[in-house]
């Protein structure tokens, strides 16, 4: 049995010691770590609630709940930020990216810790395309809200479906990575190569659709 | 076989056409990219993961809600585009005043959210209760505006070119929900798996009114 909450426990005791002694934007960037990694423990808690009370056996709610749960939750931070602090649209991006590293990297933990470290390519495999796809999740959200937050109309419904589209893939990626063997491969590797070559062509063609 | 086959098609000519409008979206930096992007980008995902459920464990999703969602999204991103073209045009909808000798065109647009509603009333008796409503909603709001643009835009003012644009936008549109309606209906009807079942052609309809969409909309920067 995996204890999640003493894993958390462990990994946020620093991060809310260097919260306490730190400012600015480096202090902005360790709360939505944390946070990332407190969403994704609630999450593993909501989703089994909700896939006992729908009677859903553990493998379709690894397909169809937890990436409804992860999404909707990870981005509930990134609402209560843009809508009570109102950033600039640069600083919520990279919040909603931090979150979802925050959140890929205690989900790595707790794999970790249930499953031992002694399989380095699995491991390589899980950390680059767990990590890879919470953050190319981020990175769509960001997407859409940076294009559609100017009107309230368009600000809510464009929210509601660029959530629904982060839901779906995530809910792809689960399907995917859920079989061994070269399923698993293809899977990581998808959102790994989308991220490698944004990054390339970004800076091949010194584009940056972030400004403003 | 002919349903896999097809599906594919469809998977495939999506991911060409949202590579193209995602290439236009970094290149023009454009909002009506975006949004292209994201409602193919929606359509597509909801695709895959139906098709992933039937490869991987051999039959449609257990819990379809997650390609709904998408599908929902996809339905969405066109709502928005539609509002945005039209107000790029000075047209908003809910600003116009009504007026003596037009009433008909005001009224007939309302004839596409009575459509979906009856629809969805039909489509209850084989399907999920709030999927269908929700279906509904979204496509009564997405086939009133494309009614209204048809019925009520001006085609004699100094910006024909983009008024031009928005027209043949909400004809591409109108062409979608009728394929997506066909493909609905022709599915409570005909279960055959052959070429013969008319939910087929009428997905593919829906298909190709995809890459259209890359072509009606222009490639420039937003203004």
């Amino acid at each position: 049995m995996t204890y999640m909450e003493n894993t958390y426990v462990c990994l946020a005791a620093p991060l809310i010691l260097a919260i306490l002694g730190l400012k600015g934007s480096y202090k902005r960037g360790l709360i939505f770590l944390l946070c990332g990694m407190t969403t994704c423990l609630m999450s593993a808690y909501i989703s089994s609630y909700f896939a006992v009370l729908s009677g859903t056996d553990a493998v379709s709610a690894t397909h169809s709940i937890s990436p409804a749960v992860e999404e909707i939750l990870k981005f509930l931070p990134t609402a209560f930020y843009l809508q009570i602090f109102e950033p600039k649209k640069k600083a919520a991006i990279s919040g909603i990216i931090s979150i979802a590293v925050g959140f890929a990297t205690f989900e790595n933990v707790c794999y970790l810790t249930s499953y031992g470290t002694s399989d380095i390519v699995s491991l390589l495999i899980r950390g680059f395309g767990t990590g890879a796809m919470h953050v190319l999740c981020g990175m769509m959200v960001s997407l859409g809200l940076f294009f559609l937050w100017d009107k309230t109309w368009v600000r809510m419904v464009g929210t509601f479906a660029v959530l629904c589209f982060a839901v779906t893939f995530h809910a792809i990626f689960n399907i995917m990575v859920s079989e061994d063997g070269i399923s698993l491969s293809i899977g990581s590797a998808i959102p790994l190569a989308v991220i490698l070559i944004y990054t390339v062509y970004t800076r091949i063609h010194n584009v940056n659709i972030w400004t403003e | 076989m002919v349903e896999n086959i097809e599906g594919l098609i469809q998977i495939a000519v999506l991911i060409c056409c949202v590579t193209v409008s995602l290439y236009r979206m970094f290149v023009y930096k454009s909002r009506r990219w975006a949004l292209v992007s994201f409602f193919l980008g929606s359509y597509l995902t909801g695709d895959l993961y139906w098709q992933s459920c039937i490869f991987y464990f051999g039959q449609t999703p257990q819990i379809s809600v997650v390609s709904d969602l998408s599908w929902y999204a996809a339905l969405m991103f066109l709502f928005i585009l539609i509002r945005e073209e039209l107000e790029s045009v000075g047209y908003k909808i809910v600003e116009v005043k009504f007026r003596s000798g037009v009433g008909i065109k005001w009224f007939l647009p309302l004839l596409g959210p009575l459509f979906s509603a009856v629809m969805a009333l039909y489509y209850m008796r084989f399907g999920a209760i709030l999927s269908n409503i929700i279906y509904a909603a979204i496509m009564g709001v997405i086939l009133y505006n494309v009614i209204w643009v048809l019925l009520n835009i001006k085609r004699d003012t100094d910006n024909k070119g983009s008024e031009r644009r928005v027209i043949y936008l909400s004809i591409l549109i109108l062409i979608s929900c009728i394929g997506e309606y066909g493909a609905w209906t022709a599915s409570c009807f005909f279960t055959g798996n052959t070429i013969t079942n008319p939910y087929f052609w009428f997905n593919f309809l829906a298909t190709l009114s995809f890459t259209a969409y890359l072509i009606v909309l222009p490639k420039e920067v937003d203004s």
